[in-house]
């Protein structure tokens, strides 16, 4: 704390004599910033967050939030830290924040239960919460996103993205880069994904995958009892090992391949063979298609 | 003898039974061809588990996450703490990974009766971590963690399983693999929520 001047000690309304729960507080705050700089929200015990990249070197922040609830935001240009500090009356109280930072600011949050959506971000985006629900728009930047019980979804995004849930679905639209998309107890789904390294896992649910297969590139796909569907371009060129122990696996458009017999793990080979791609599951079926 | 000796292979492959067992299950080996191809398989995962050790691996990958867990009290709320949070979480990630790098070469199928869930002394120490970690997590990472953790665990049993009936499968070898690896995930995830509970 020391080293940060302090911009700003947002409090709540001076009404305290009965600091209701109905009461709210609401903050619009606006100051110039690193356009570089880093946005560090975190440790919010629920918060539904929005954050906009716009073409300024300042940061805009508008919140509403009990007024039991304290938000401090502090600020030394180069970083801003947005806290939150929550008697424990207030404990199930929602803190809404918008955000309207610089395209290129870097941005954390983390958040025990909370519902995000960002958008217009060209820098990284990193994302942590237990619960709710992470949603990515035009971003353009590394992307890292971690829950327990959430639900992410990506669309129109350019950057590394390494995506993990718990529980939760995945769902990613017009991706291009590298991704990893781990969840356990739900479907990961990919759609338009240009990327040279891809890694779609689920446990027990469906993995689907439509976008390119690029030379030399590698591609893991799997679940242990769900379903995978992947579809792969005519111009495809893959060595593909795959193999389900308990359903099946078929190939289909103009290829003519064997594929694996039952509970064995065998190699498809379509063009030239250059890029590496698995595709295992234990009791799920597994369905090439290829375009034609 | 009733059964395969699924429990004692690992034993027998190193050489640890007394004379009397080891006799008796080299018996039942000259006679069942599916526990001469699991222990020939076994020998080839102790061969892969040599080949990955730069150096010697710690036989329980856990010490450090445990260390760690008692070294942070049980925090209240999330603005506090948190440097000890990702002290925490840097050692669960780097326990983790020796796990990952390491403790499959500590993998040995254990089958107590004949037709019971088999596993692998690698998922009993993630068991038993997740036992340990469980109370100081709140209930909001404690359910679907534990959801996952069923799901993951019936999948460990179909594979051990099915690895009794064809154990040279290379498939089942890297479904286990996988299964194993994305419960050592969970746990680092769940790990990583050690200190931001929610305030009661």
């Amino acid at each position: 704390m020391s080293w940060y001047r302090i911009v700003q000690l947002v409090t709540a309304a001076a009404v305290l004599a009965r600091p209701g729960l109905a009461q709210t507080t609401a903050t619009d705050t606006t100051f110039a910033v690193d356009p570089g700089g880093h946005l560090d929200a975190n440790g919010f015990e629920y918060a539904s967050v929005t954050i906009r990249g716009w073409d300024r070197d300042s940061i805009r922040i508008r919140a509403t939030h009990a007024s039991a609830i304290r938000l401090e935001i502090k600020s030394n240009r180069r970083v801003v830290e947005l806290r939150e500090h929550r008697p424990p009356m207030a404990a199930m109280e929602r803190v809404t924040l918008e955000l309207t930072v610089p395209r290129a600011m870097t941005l954390e949050v983390i958040a025990n239960e909370l519902d995000l959506s960002a958008s217009g971000s060209r820098s990284s985006v990193a994302v942590s919460t237990n619960g709710g629900s992470i949603h990515l728009h035009d971003i353009d930047g590394a992307i890292t996103a971690r829950g327990t019980q959430v639900t992410v979804q990506l669309d129109s995004t350019r950057g590394n993205a390494g995506l993990r849930t718990t529980n939760g679905t995945i769902t990613v639209t017009n991706h291009t880069g590298d991704l990893t998309a781990e969840t356990v107890a739900g479907d990961v789904r990919a759609e338009g994904i240009d990327a040279g390294r891809v890694t779609l896992t689920s446990h027990a649910g469906a993995v689907e995958y439509q976008g390119t297969i690029k030379p030399q590139g590698l591609y893991q796909f799997g679940s242990q009892r769900g379903d995978l569907t992947l579809y792969l371009p005519s111009t495809a060129g893959a060595t593909i090992s795959t193999g389900s122990v308990r359903g099946r696996v078929e190939v289909s458009g103009p290829a003519s391949v064997t594929v694996p017999e039952p509970g064995k793990r065998g190699t498809i080979i379509l063009g030239d063979g250059s890029a590496q791609l698995e595709a295992v599951t234990f009791s799920g079926r597994i369905h090439i298609i290829v375009a034609p | 003898m009733t059964g395969h000796p699924t429990d004692r292979l690992t034993d027998f492959l190193e050489g640890t039974l007394d004379p009397a067992a080891r006799g008796t299950v080299a018996a039942h080996l000259a006679e069942c061809a599916d526990c001469r191809r699991l222990l020939a398989e076994l020998g080839a995962v102790r061969q892969r588990a040599a080949a990955w050790r730069p150096s010697p691996p710690p036989s329980d990958p856990w010490p450090t996450i445990r260390h760690a867990i008692r070294a942070a009290p049980r925090q209240r709320g999330w603005g506090r703490g948190r440097h000890r949070r990702w002290i925490v979480a840097g050692a669960v990630t780097a326990a983790a990974v020796a796990f990952l790098v390491f403790g499959r070469g500590v993998f040995r199928i254990e089958r107590t009766p004949p037709n019971a869930p088999a596993t692998s002394s690698a998922d009993s120490a993630l068991d038993a971590q997740w036992r340990e970690l469980r109370p100081h997590l709140g209930a909001e990472v404690t359910a679907p963690v534990a959801e996952a953790l069923t799901l993951i665990n019936v999948s460990l049993s179909e594979i051990t399983a099915a690895m009794v009936d064809d154990p040279g499968n290379p498939l089942l070898q890297a479904l286990y693999e996988r299964a194993l690896a994305d419960k050592v995930t969970v746990l680092m995830d769940a790990t990583a929520r050690l200190i931001p509970t929610r305030r009661g």
